[in-house]
């Protein structure tokens, strides 16, 4: 697992080499499960693109797993986000048993910013997701589908981020559930670094036992359009026996801009 | 058995989507922008780190002004002499990236949020523009910088006018003109001495080969520190009369760069002056940030220059926008341009002609 956790992390590294030296300007930005589940209400910028590579694993005895994740985001419209993704994901299923890999899923979203933070109100942002059934054992084995609403608020430099929604999934993947988080940031210093910290659950409507996990982590920027994120998240319904089911957070997002059309010259006035 | 929680629908919840988006027709949105995407992004800063690095203490001047100020308590100057100390160290070791506005003024971008959005939006033009200077593979400078000034000016709200106005509204555009410079004279003189920085920093990549622009960078960062920045100047440059080859150049820009600056200077005014209260501050940094911005320029009288003590403008500023015979531009300020006269810059300057005809 630890080699498994090397390569990935190797593979950011190289990733940051091949692009150059820079990824996202906003080290600030709470994206989400970079690292931190819980994101906040600002939508990229328009004709702002990015792109995210993360890994979270875990080594909880007898199930090591490793989770991956490539998003590609961007701002098409004013105060419009959109993004696609994929999660692959590998687990061992402990010495002997063998190693199931697969796709979870792959997804779209629509994050739309409602409104930017004033002096009397935060901001405020919705977010539609839809996902496809992955492949493998450890595929969704149905389309999944879902609204979120999303608040910040800066309090000084700390600000806060409120999420609330509901998912729908089929039964044989757990079913619908309601999902929620409260989360934050402060810059570290006052430049190129941020802390962040989050409580997430997610309460299947069925009655079953909530999912509940809680995570910190920092944004460091690493150049002009670059930042590298790294965390640490648990289950707390997991810990059982004393064995905290820990996972490392990591990834890397880069912004970039894409052509585009200019309109020529207006040779303005300067009198 | 109890009934199973009622649970929501896809068409409910497409339902409430389309809500939510009708309902934020009437709220304020960040409507951020991207920019210009092209090769020569972080050129400047790649090829000259310490250069791109020394204009970060003034980023965190401004702002950082901008949110002292925002709580007037009777402590205030002693935190503005502490602030000072705080840039004077940002000056000798600036931080690896630009500070966002929004972490060193967290309150003030809130509550001035366009007029930050412009400052910040024009600050992208001027690394655009640094970045075209410096790119080897940009051949054609005079076109990519045009380039990159009309994806500016299309955000025609928020870019800041071409027009040459000088110091009319810093001086004459209400009566908190001059609150900071006289209450806070040695911050305002660190804000000035940037503004001669930033121009004479373009001056420097106007050099033909990489080697002289490295040199003569180099000339520029030492001067600012040993020489400016100790002895800031009196009255707030102009672009023009410090780097007057990129002027002629790029004579639109120049004038962009003096508003941005003006507002700069307009925005510690309001935020220093003891007739607003912090509403009413909001609202007239957001109508001068209207008045002085590119979208109005067509209708925008600016105010005539007030004469008298208490009143300042660099006498390069009488020299008024010029038109060369080879059909070139000059911008006000730049030391070529004709001098205009005492009467002129009495008077109120009216509108101009519509964008598109007389000037490059």
């Amino acid at each position: 697992m630890r080699s498994l956790v090397l390569s990935a992390f190797g593979a950011i590294a190289a990733l940051g080499v091949a692009t150059g030296a820079a990824a996202q300007e906003d080290f600030r930005a709470a994206d989400l499960d970079r690292p931190i589940m819980v994101e906040d209400a600002n939508p990229i910028e328009f004709r702002a693109w990015e792109l995210e590579f993360g890994t979270r694993g875990g080594l909880a005895e007898g199930s090591q797993h490793l989770e991956g994740a490539l998003e590609l985001k961007a701002g098409l419209l004013r105060n419009v986000q959109i993004g696609v993704e994929v999660e692959p994901v590998l687990q061992r299923l402990g010495s002997g048993v063998g190693t199931e890999t697969g796709l979870e899923s792959a997804s779209v979203h629509l994050l739309y910013g409602v409104r930017r933070e004033t002096v009397s109100g935060p901001a405020l942002a919705v977010r539609l997701d839809a996902a496809s059934p992955g492949t493998g054992v450890l595929g969704n084995a149905d389309p999944q589908g879902g609204l979120k609403g999303i608040a910040s608020r800066s309090f000084g430099r700390l600000r806060l981020h409120g999420n609330g929604g509901y998912m729908i999934a089929s039964e044989s993947d757990g079913g619908d559930y309601w999902r929620g988080g409260l989360g934050g940031d402060y810059p570290w210093g006052l430049f190129s670094r941020a802390l962040l910290a989050d409580v997430y659950a997610e309460i299947p409507t069925s009655g079953a036992r909530a999912r509940v996990w809680t995570e910190v982590g920092m944004r460091i920027q690493i150049s002009n359009v670059s930042v590298l994120d790294i965390g640490l998240a648990t289950r707390l319904d997991e810990w059982e026996a004393g064995q905290p089911n820990v996972e490392i957070v990591l990834g890397f997002a880069r912004v970039f801009g894409v052509g585009g059309t200019v309109p020529d010259y207006p040779n303005p006035s300067i009198r | 058995m109890p009934a199973r929680p009622r649970t929501p629908s896809p068409s409910h919840l497409a339902t409430l989507a389309v809500t939510i988006a009708i309902t934020a027709c009437g709220f304020p949105q960040r409507n951020d922008v991207y920019r210009l995407s092209a090769p020569y992004n972080f050129e400047f800063y790649d090829t000259h780190e310490p250069a791109a690095r020394s204009f970060y203490a003034a980023h965190f001047a401004h702002f950082g002004a901008y949110e002292l100020l925002m709580d007037p308590g009777p402590d205030l100057d002693q935190r503005m002499v502490e602030f000072e100390s705080q840039v004077r160290a940002f000056v000798v070791d600036p931080p690896k990236f630009e500070p966002p506005a929004d972490i060193v003024a967290p309150s003030w971008t809130r509550m001035a949020f366009e007029t930050g959005q412009s400052m910040d939006w024009t600050h992208m033009l001027h690394s655009q523009l640094y970045d075209i200077l410096t790119d080897e593979r940009v051949r054609d400078k005079q076109a990519a910088g045009e380039r990159a000034m009309a994806y500016y000016l299309s955000e025609a709200e928020t870019a800041f006018s071409t027009r040459g106005y000088g110091h009319r509204w810093m001086e004459g555009g209400g009566p908190w003109a001059g609150a900071f410079r006289e209450t806070y004279p040695a911050v305002n003189g660190i804000l000035w001495a940037y503004h001669w920085h930033h121009a004479a920093v373009y001056e420097a990549l106007m050099e033909s080969d990489a080697t002289s622009r490295a040199a003569e960078l180099d000339r520029v960062i030492r001067v600012f520190a040993d020489s400016v920045l100790a002895d800031p100047p009196t009255v707030m440059p102009l672009t023009a009369e410090v780097a007057p080859r990129f002027s002629r150049m790029f004579p639109a820009a120049a004038h962009i760069f003096d508003n941005l600056h003006m507002m700069h200077d307009v925005a510690n005014d309001v935020m220093a002056s003891p007739l607003y209260t912090l509403p009413e501050k909001a609202a007239e940094i957001a109508r001068l940030r209207d008045l002085m911005s590119y979208a109005l320029q067509d209708e925008t009288s600016a105010p005539a220059m007030p004469m008298g003590p208490g009143h300042e403008m660099s006498p390069a500023s009488m020299r008024m926008p010029t038109l060369l015979p080879s059909g070139e531009w000059l911008p006000q300020g730049h030391p070529d341009a004709n001098m205009g006269s005492m009467q002129d810059m009495m008077r109120e300057l009216p509108p101009g002609p519509a964008p598109g005809g007389d000037a490059r």
